[in-house]
């Protein structure tokens, strides 16, 4: 008779799970907590059992986590411990108890700051590798022990910080998505080199499935066409990006693709203009192109993108008589819209606030107006 | 200098995306205190323009772009020879006008030096 017990349930938070469902990509992270867990579990009988070399057959023969169920709210998979036999298993069951403790307790060590091998051998730690791989800024995984008296939240920084507990973590494998230009393409290796806007060459692997489209890409430098990686991106303590050794999505870009410029942006220091001209803010960037990727559509032209002596950025719009400008000063999310027909010499001007989806509906119109008009 | 003398501006490589140059580069810095200096071409050509702003004067730029004095004036702003700096050094002076109206006078001329096109890039 097949043996149940509810175990876990991660709340998942972030911008990706609002609208309260899983992305698919996600259920690899799921798999790889198993993994952690009937690792832990074998660690927790073998330490409180020092005269066994080994784990009892029936121990992890038969016994699986299984997502049972997602709860509305928030988004939170309810996973269940499952065993087919239970006669078998409920004499280890505490030790599965007892793991899901020790994992609570190494993630909320590494969100203190403080030791992690504490509560976890140090191969273990290595497993979060996989767990956790698929979060993104500003999402966590939120577990809870069974008394609900610990809370941990795992996210980007703590798995670093789990990872790098680790001695046998030589580096850290992370989601990645670059842009760059391909400069070689090593066809009896399979892989290639990205130069990113920073002017780090980057080796990738590279599958049989996307060799016609770098090729494409290397082929029609110097003029260059960026193009847009995502995969696993291998980082080194210092978090560096090293290597990708997966690559999962590859994007030939528009040549004014918006956030690939931002990227170039990125690198600009203070002084750059003979001395004046501060440098751009990193989060500011990153918000920005978040916002432009949200709302500007596809089928409109691109602005060209300019920094600014403020440290802020410009976008600008040639359409055939018409200049438009869209300045947005440093740190701010307010920006200024300003558009010349130089022939009739007629004016509009603007201010917007960039955090208001009416206002890129605005811009958006606008500029299709305009485009349609010239 | 005349109506038709060309006045090179120099442009800087981060206000160049794919040939195509910003507004800004026709629009005086706070340090130009509204004075927009450019090089006289009646005294001297756009490459030996571009040689004085970055051998000389160790500045960065890309290349070279230009108005002429009768542009700057059909967007209401004098142009003049200002030989302090060095003998080829002129000014377009945007005072008087507010900052909005900077910002399109600085498209316009944007405009038509780019309809003209390149007066010497760096290679």
């Amino acid at each position: 008779m097949v043996h149940s017990t509810a175990f876990l349930r991660p709340r998942l938070t972030g911008a990706r799970f609002e609208g309260h469902a899983i992305p698919l990509e996600f259920l690899r992270d799921i798999a790889v907590l198993k993994e952690l867990v009937l690792e832990v579990s074998k660690w927790k009988f073998l330490s409180a059992n020092p005269d066994r070399q080994r784990v009892p057959r029936g121990f992890v023969g038969g016994v699986d986590l299984c997502l049972r169920d997602i709860d509305k709210g928030s988004v939170t998979p309810v996973i269940e411990l499952i065993a087919t036999s239970r006669t078998l298993f409920v004499p280890y069951e505490h030790h599965f108890h007892e793991a899901k403790e020790a994992i609570i307790q190494a993630i909320s060590a590494a969100e203190r700051n403080d030791d992690p091998a504490r509560f976890l051998p140090d191969r273990v730690l290595t497993y979060f590798q996989g767990f956790g791989r698929s979060l993104r800024e500003g999402e966590t995984i939120e577990l809870s022990d069974e008394s609900r008296t610990l809370t941990c939240r795992l996210d980007l920084k703590t798995r670093r910080r789990l990872l790098l507990a680790s001695t046998q973590a030589t580096a850290i494998t992370e989601e990645v998505s670059i842009r760059g230009f391909v400069t070689e393409v090593d066809d009896e290796k399979s892989r290639f080199h990205v130069r990113m806007a920073d002017g780090k060459k980057i080796p990738s692997q590279l599958p049989e499935v996307y060799r016609d489209l770098i090729v494409e890409a290397l082929r029609i430098r110097p003029d260059g066409m960026k193009i847009l990686l995502e995969g696993i991106g291998v980082f080194d303590e210092s978090q560096r990006l090293q290597r990708i050794e997966t690559l999962e999505n590859v994007v030939l870009l528009e040549p004014l693709d918006v956030a690939a410029r931002i990227d170039e942006i990125r690198n600009i220091k203070s002084g750059w203009m003979d001395g004046q001209g501060d440098s751009p803010d990193e989060a500011h960037l990153d918000w920005f192109v978040a916002q432009f990727e949200t709302h500007y559509p596809d089928d409109l032209p691109l602005p060209y993108v300019y920094p600014t002596l403020d440290g802020g950025i410009q976008l600008e719009w040639t359409l055939d008589s018409l200049e438009i400008s869209l300045r947005i000063p440093k740190g701010e999310h307010k920006a200024e819209w300003d558009m010349l027909d130089t022939e009739s010499t007629q004016e509009i001007e603007k201010s917007l606030d960039l955090d208001i989806d009416a206002d890129w509906t605005w811009i958006v119109e606008s500029i299709r107006e305009d485009a349609r008009a010239h | 200098m005349n109506d038709t003398t060309l006045l090179y501006r120099q442009v800087h490589p981060n206000w160049i995306q794919r040939g195509r140059v910003s507004s800004q580069v026709f629009r005086p810095t706070p340090k130009d205190e509204h004075k927009l200096s450019v090089y006289n071409g009646d005294l001297i050509d756009a490459q030996g323009a571009w040689s004085h702003y970055t051998e000389t004067l160790g500045h960065a730029s890309a290349g070279v772009l230009a108005v002429t004095v009768q542009e700057c004036h059909d967007q209401q702003l004098n142009a003049f020879s200002d030989p302090g700096p060095f003998p080829e050094h002129a000014v377009i002076d945007f005072a008087g006008h507010s900052e909005n109206q900077i910002r399109k006078k600085a498209k316009a001329l944007r405009s038509v030096s780019e309809k003209r096109g390149w007066q010497f890039q760096s290679s």
